[in-house]
């Protein structure tokens, strides 16, 4: 049976990882080789490395992590910010990751999805949307870090990223995200009735229930930052109570 | 040495490096010298059916590998590779394969199916093996694909996946043998998959 995918996602600024002090095991958490390799022997299914790197310069310290995590690890990942390009898509696949996230640069130039899909094929887009709720009942597309609203309907933004090619979507909930309070379970569910292609959960999970209910409502994985970096939740725990609670699950 | 076969279908690092955790040395090539000389072949793969069987013949590659075969050499197609090594396919057209294991590639089409059939999913044996020596049926690999193989025999089928329909996950016929999931991906069970391959070469 197909499972449920739990998958850890990491900041990368300037080579390192941006939060997550509080592991005992592991000698060095801000290294992303190590930490990726930690979350692996705990069961993560796969991991999302964002490149908040500011500037231009520093890419090419980023692409030699990318090819690092690549030797080390031998489940999937996925490599987002800063892609804009097609050219872009090609560096760090070559460099070893399975997927690529775009996110604004895709608002902008829906075409890339596209070309990226036929160039590399759909499996390795990742369409990676930030959504608010508008107070009319749906979502709005918002771009560069959360800041901007496009005024896009954000589930006709996910059929069209579907349409043009994209493998997956990732569904970041700003209202949701930081606050613990659990996912955005109706957007969730909307989303999953929309759409044929996967899509991956983002954005407010604080509890093991959380995540519980986002995969229950239709999402196929869920992803998750501050909860696993603080240890709040290990995830061998978290797949042990996924099982419990009869979600298919990859138990290691 | 396992040749891998260089032609432009993608990464082919992750292959070579999960080769050598499990103690083979590989090697990206597309010299048919090299294939030649190999001890197994890798026809690995990711993107479009008929682009990948494009390249083949760009490159020159389909009497090597056939002439590979026929002395008995063992071939491993990795997920696109292992579709390639079916009669045809039906992505985006109709599109001729490799032809060494009789069968089709064709879309899954169950109402309501997430498709690509993408994540881990567990192996069911068909057969026995011993290439799943050690795997059992709580063992995940990880998928991504959004056509999968209909062999003309499920016998050619050593274990499946339950995605709407029974997906062949390893098929096998002689020599030629094929993984639509990503054993360089599928984390330690994928190390075990691929150290039987190691035994049955040695």
């Amino acid at each position: 049976m197909l499972t449920k995918r739990i998958i850890p996602c990491l900041d990368v600024d300037n080579g390192r990882v941006v939060k997550g002090k509080k592991f005992m095991n592991i000698q060095d958490v801000a290294d992303p080789v190590e930490l990726g390799r930690y979350y692996s022997d705990q069961g993560a299914d796969e991991l999302v490395f964002y490149d908040i790197t500011a500037t231009y310069e520093n890419r090419d310290i980023f692409i030699d992590i990318v090819e690092k995590v690549a030797e080390a690890i031998r489940i999937p990942f996925t490599i987002g910010g800063g892609i804009s390009k097609v050219e872009d898509f090609r560096r760090v696949l070559m460099a070893g990751a399975d997927k690529v996230s775009v996110n604004s640069s895709a608002v902008n130039n829906p075409q890339l999805i596209r070309d990226a899909a036929l160039k590399f094929g759909a499996q390795c887009v990742v369409l990676s949307i930030d959504a608010k709720r508008n107070g009319h009942g749906s979502w709005d597309v918002y771009v560069k870090g959360g800041r901007e609203n496009t005024f896009i309907d954000a589930i006709e933004w996910a059929k069209r990223g579907q349409d043009l090619g994209a493998g997956e979507i990732c569904i970041n909930s700003i209202d949701a995200d930081g606050v613990k309070k659990g996912y955005d379970l109706e957007l969730n569910k909307l989303l999953s009735e929309s759409l044929t292609i996967p899509i991956i959960a983002s954005g407010g999970a604080g509890t093991m229930k959380d995540f519980a209910d986002v995969l229950n409502v239709g999402a196929d994985a869920a992803l998750a930052a501050s909860v696993f970096h603080y240890k709040q939740i290990p995830i061998r725990d978290l797949k042990n109570y996924l099982f419990n609670q009869k979600i298919p699950i990859r138990k290691i | 040495m396992i040749a891998i076969v260089d032609y432009d279908v993608g990464n082919l690092k992750n292959v070579y490096t999960t080769l050598g955790d499990v103690g083979l040395e590989g090697v990206i090539t597309r010299d048919k010298k090299v294939l030649d000389n190999a001890d197994a072949i890798i026809l690995p793969g990711v993107g479009a059916f008929s682009d990948a069987m494009e390249n083949l013949r760009k490159y020159d590659l389909i009497d090597s590998l056939e002439s590979n075969i026929k002395k008995g050499k063992t071939l491993l197609g990795i997920c696109l590779g292992m579709q390639l090594l079916f009669d045809k396919s039906y992505e985006d057209g109709e599109f001729q394969g490799l032809g060494y294991i009789p069968g089709e590639i064709v879309k899954f089409s169950a109402p309501g199916l997430k498709i690509p059939h993408m994540g881990w999913n567990n192996l069911i044996i068909n057969r026995d093996s011993p290439l799943v020596h050690n795997i059992g049926s709580e063992d995940y690999v990880y998928f991504v694909h959004s056509y999968y193989a209909n062999p003309e025999n499920f016998d050619d089928v050593v274990a499946y996946a339950d995605y709407s329909v029974k997906v062949p996950g390893i098929v096998q016929r002689d020599n030629v043998i094929g993984m639509q999931f990503h054993p360089e991906k599928s984390s330690n069970v994928g190390l075990q998959l691929l150290k039987n391959i190691k035994e049955i070469l040695s």
